[in-house]
């Protein structure tokens, strides 16, 4: 079976049932589907089984070890957050997971991404330093500062993670961002052994999971974990929760970024009836959905030029071009960072 | 003796226990790793213990514990109320499980 076709399979299933596959892999090509869950962080979607228990126990293994960490370091910063008055948002990670899948360990969480107002970055950093994280040097680059927007505070103390504090979610093509960071920082209140934070709206974390499709597109990264939470996500939302989307979509410029989104979705046959209008939005004329899918599961396999995909992002020409100049200009500042040039 | 187990024994069987709300756990290599997020200490269960814990997840009385215990390995009733009442004790020791005496 071709590695992607198993994926397309396993990402329908589990979005329908909500409940990992027993999925009995055949043929010569066991080993690369297998390889390519478990690149695509979607090992947990299928249940254990002699065919798959070493390749899972490794990876629950690891998830284990990153995640326990990722969840004492939010314990230990949120009264840093809460008590200093800053405006945030925990964007990823295990309190994520546990919303979506029932399982703060359904796949790795390297660092705790959280994102602040871009005027109450510099406080929030140095709050986070006097709680015993530092600024990783190579983060001081303008590189990181300006084009990645994020800077990366590693823990002083054992058992923590590193904290990814980021000061925009970054959209290559367009002005989204801006409008988009605001509405995901307005979030809804959870609690994490009594201690009360916040995360994402649903809505938000559809936008912010459209968001990293299209990070990924853009980095050839592979993205099937990414494109499992869409997937619940959209399977999850009432009538009227379709249309906030789609209107918040709009007002943050990522409309035709949700349409991309939701044309994959159609290839896994997940699309619901209330947005098929979107599809339409995209002209898929020399790429099908599926090419796009296949190209998000198994980066590589084949040459699908970047500039393509920010021109499917992008709402408009005038964005096409802004973000294609900034995706230069980032290269250029990497180069020069890596170089040592500042 | 805890305070835990004299009020089991004071109390019969009917204690109703389950995993505490402030610990995450993940199960892998055939036993089941947990954090307490309270005392931000590990723990490992294997074997029985990893079986009990399953158990578990659902409010359960320290009877039906031991009589679930006795059935899966099949022993006697009686090794498995004493057993079940001292990891029971050593769990809440820990902070790994919640009670609710009926």
């Amino acid at each position: 079976m071709d590695p992607t076709i198993a994926v397309r399979d396993l990402l329908r299933e589990y979005t329908l049932r909500r409940a990992p596959i027993d999925a009995e892999l055949k043929g010569p090509t066991v080993k690369a589907c297998l390889r390519t869950i478990h690149k695509n962080r979607l090992a947990n979607v299928l249940l254990l089984n002699d065919q798959n228990e070493t390749m899972i126990n490794s990876y629950r293994e690891a998830i284990w070890s990153t995640n326990s960490s990722a969840l004492l370091t939010i314990l230990h910063v949120l009264p840093v957050l809460e008590n200093n008055q800053i405006n945030y948002c925990i964007i990823k990670g295990p309190v994520l997971l546990e919303e979506l899948y029932d399982d703060y360990f359904f796949r790795p969480a390297t660092d705790v991404d959280i994102l602040v107002q871009p005027s109450e970055f510099d406080r929030a950093a140095e709050h986070l330093r006097e709680a015993g994280f530092a600024l990783r040097p190579a983060c001081k680059s303008i590189y990181w500062r300006f084009f990645l927007g994020e800077q990366h505070l590693d823990p002083m103390m054992p058992a923590l993670s590193v904290i990814d504090l980021h000061r925009h979610v970054y959209h290559p093509a367009g002005l989204g961002a801006k409008e988009a960071d605001a509405y995901f920082l307005q979030g809804v209140r959870r609690e994490l052994n009594g201690k009360r934070f916040t995360v994402p709206s649903r809505i938000g974390q559809a936008l912010l999971s459209v968001l990293y499709i299209v990070k990924s597109l853009m980095r050839s990264e592979p993205a099937g974990h990414y494109l499992l939470d869409f997937a619940l996500i959209l399977n999850g939302m009432s009538k009227d929760e379709y249309k906030n989307l789609v209107q918040e979509a709009d007002q943050k410029n990522l409309l035709r970024a949700l349409s991309l989104a939701v044309n994959i979705m159609q290839t896994i046959s997940i699309a619901p009836d209330e947005l098929r209008p979107l599809l339409a939005i995209h002209s898929f004329k020399t790429l099908s959905p599926y090419d796009i899918f296949e190209q998000l599961i198994s980066p590589g396999t084949r040459n699908i030029k970047m500039g393509l995909y920010i021109l499917r992002c992008a709402t408009e020409v005038g964005d096409f071009k802004k973000g294609l100049v900034w995706e230069i200009g980032r290269k250029l500042a990497q180069g020069a960072c890596h170089a040592g040039l500042f | 003796m805890s305070q835990f187990v004299m009020r089991l024994v004071a109390s019969g069987l009917n204690v109703i226990i389950r995993s505490a709300r402030n610990v995450v756990w993940s199960e892998f290599h055939g036993g089941v790793s947990i954090l307490s997020l309270e005392s931000q200490r590990y723990f490992r269960l294997e074997g029985v213990g990893h079986f009990l814990w399953f158990q578990l997840q659902t409010a359960r009385s320290v009877s039906e514990l031991a009589s679930a215990l006795a059935n899966e390995y099949e022993m006697d009733l009686e090794i498995c109320v004493s057993d079940v009442r001292e990891f029971a004790d050593s769990l809440f020791r820990e902070g790994l499980i919640d009670k609710d005496l009926t």
